[in-house]
């Protein structure tokens, strides 16, 4: 009358302990990339959130790729890109949980180099995030960014004198 | 360290994400689950109300009136018993999803008496109470917005107490016990994400509940049987039930009955039993199991002779509620969409209780399973029963 069915243990069980230790890898770099992107921790926590969701909900295609980093990244980019999703979040900020920045003291300095990456062309910060603090190579920054690496290069290169530029003046 | 890394490790200046990244991430992936699940609800039932349309008046197209009469749809165990007929509408190649029986509503709908907080229904009378400040102050309703029923509401067998998700100490699901009075509330689980869909086993000793183990196995929801007199959980069920269909004690408490699948099986989810003593589950329906290819929420009838669950038949039109004998025989369908599988049954068995499909702010009927009459009798998100003629209703 009732058929018997012996339950088998789910591949996704196995899949999800992998993206944990993915995201425990990644998390925090992944964050502090997003905050350095957008000078906001509210938004760089929602971003990171997001990103990293919709890798676990593919990682069995994403798992499989070469650089399931990269994908997330690309993820964020697009995400944050998205202007529509920029004004549901800053709706949603107005409830966050996540303290506002205090910019005494010593986080003065933390706040010029944040101020100065935005003063910065989208694709230059973007460009040097992704080299410079996250330590991917120009090729690989590339496929993230949907540009070829010379391009990458020459982005770094006027980001960086502009970054600097930027950091002397706000000294003075 | 090149002096831009340098500079901008300046710029992170120490900020680190907020805690518990991984549970956060889980719980926007089951907020977005059930966003998903509400759209799909609404597609659904435009869809469904268009081809009722078009089968009941002939919508737009030319019709060829048939004799008027037409059993239930029978599925694939033979031949079935359905509602009575004598108003079904004119023959189409594929029925309705419910083959007849009256809807009507009850004369406090639409008036000012209902109120707008989870309340008790007397449905001889009519009359309405709130339930008491104190429990709906702890409820998880209280902190949701999506219209789908949360807080899940369950009377213990003598009907003295209720089990309800509310809110943790630490801000998540957790399940809560209190006398039906508002007395000695107090929280009985403390999992890491949340735990909800509490259900009573028939001598009111423990609760069986849906959460996440300690150990966090993240694939889909773990079931645990709480002892309520010390306070222990033991894990029956490890990671394969769908979390928003809810769970039931078998009517001699020895198993949970639960939707088992984890949304990648190629036909649909399966209504299981486990013992709650431990051991493997057993398919009932669903999952392409006796014709039906989907089998949420199922739940069994106080004595057992009768299952109802959501789905649909292998092949067949979507979502429907449907009720079948324990082995398998007459299949029917009958009006009824979501409902709680802890306390959608009445007491004698001869109703159930569950969302209305075709109301803007979720109608709560009351169906007799044998006739297939329905009665609006509620506004709400989900209702139980109480005794064999009060509901509690979550709105």
């Amino acid at each position: 009358m009732i058929e018997s069915e012996s339950v088998s243990s789910l591949p996704g069980v196995a899949e999800a302990a992998a993206f944990e230790e993915f995201f425990l890898a990644e998390h925090e770099r992944l964050f502090q990339a997003l905050y350095l992107l957008t000078g906001d921790r509210y938004e760089a926590d929602d971003l990171a959130q997001e990103a990293l969701l919709r890798a676990y909900e593919r990682w069995d295609r994403v798992g499989a790729m070469d650089s399931p980093a990269g994908y997330v990244y690309r993820t964020a980019l697009n995400l944050h890109r998205s202007r529509l999703r920029a004004l549901l979040v800053r709706a949603r900020r107005v409830f966050a949980a996540i303290p506002d920045e205090d910019l005494s003291g010593g986080v003065a300095t933390s706040h010029d180099v944040r101020w100065a990456l935005s003063q910065l062309p989208r694709g230059q910060r973007e460009a040097l995030i992704l080299v410079e603090w996250l330590g991917l190579g120009s090729e690989e920054a590339g496929r993230v960014l949907g540009i070829d690496a010379s391009s990458v290069r020459g982005r770094l290169h006027r980001g960086r004198a502009s970054l600097r530029e930027l950091l002397e003046v706000r000294d003075e | 360290m090149s002096d831009v890394r340098t500079i901008l490790k300046r710029g992170i200046g120490g900020a680190t994400p907020p805690p518990d990244g991984f549970e956060r991430m889980l719980r926007r992936r089951d907020r977005k689950r059930r966003n998903q699940r509400i759209a799909a609800a609404a597609v659904g039932i435009v869809v469904f109300a268009a081809a009722v349309w078009i089968v009941t008046t002939g919508g737009p197209f030319d019709r060829t009136a048939g004799d008027g009469r037409e059993p239930a749809s029978s599925g694939t165990t033979g031949s079935s018993i359905g509602p009575s007929v004598t108003d079904a509408p004119a023959v189409e190649p594929r029925p309705a999803p419910w083959a007849g029986g009256s809807v009507t509503t009850a004369p406090w709908i639409g008036t000012s008496a209902i109120p707008d907080v989870d309340h008790i229904v007397d449905l001889n009378t009519g009359a309405m109470t709130p339930l008491p400040e104190a429990i709906i102050r702890s409820s998880l309703g209280k902190t949701d917005e999506t219209g789908v029923a949360q807080t899940h509401y369950a009377i213990s067998p003598d009907g003295a107490q209720l089990a309800y998700v509310g809110t943790g100490e630490d801000g998540t699901p957790q399940i809560f016990v209190a006398g039906i009075d508002g007395v000695g509330i107090r929280q009985v689980t403390y999992h890491p994400v949340g735990a909800e869909w509490p259900a009573w086993s028939p001598e009111g000793t423990k609760i069986a509940y849906a959460g996440v183990a300690e150990d966090r196995t993240f694939c889909c929801r773990d079931l645990f049987v709480l002892d309520v007199a010390t306070g222990e959980s033991s894990r029956i069920v490890e990671g394969e039930a769908l979390a928003y269909e809810g769970l039931q004690f078998t009517p001699d408490g020895s198993s949970l009955v639960y939707t088992g699948g984890d949304g990648r099986a190629p036909v649909g989810a399966e209504m299981r039993t486990v013992p709650v003593a431990g051991g493997q589950s057993t398919i009932l329906f669903g999952g392409g199991h006796r014709g039906i290819g989907h089998a949420g929420g199922g739940s069994l009838s106080p004595d057992g002779s009768l299952v109802t669950f959501m789905g649909h038949e292998v092949g067949g039109p979507g979502a429907a509620r449907f009720v079948v004998n324990a082995d398998g025989t007459e299949l029917r369908t009958v009006r009824g969409r979501n409902s709680n599988p802890a306390g959608l049954w009445s007491p004698d068995g001869s109703r159930i209780v569950a969302l209305q499909p075709d109301t803007r702010h979720g109608g709560i009927i009351v169906v007799d399973v044998v006739s297939g009459d329905a009665v609006l009798v509620a506004e709400g998100r989900e209702a139980i029963w109480l005794d064999g003629h009060t509901l509690l209703v979550e709105v």
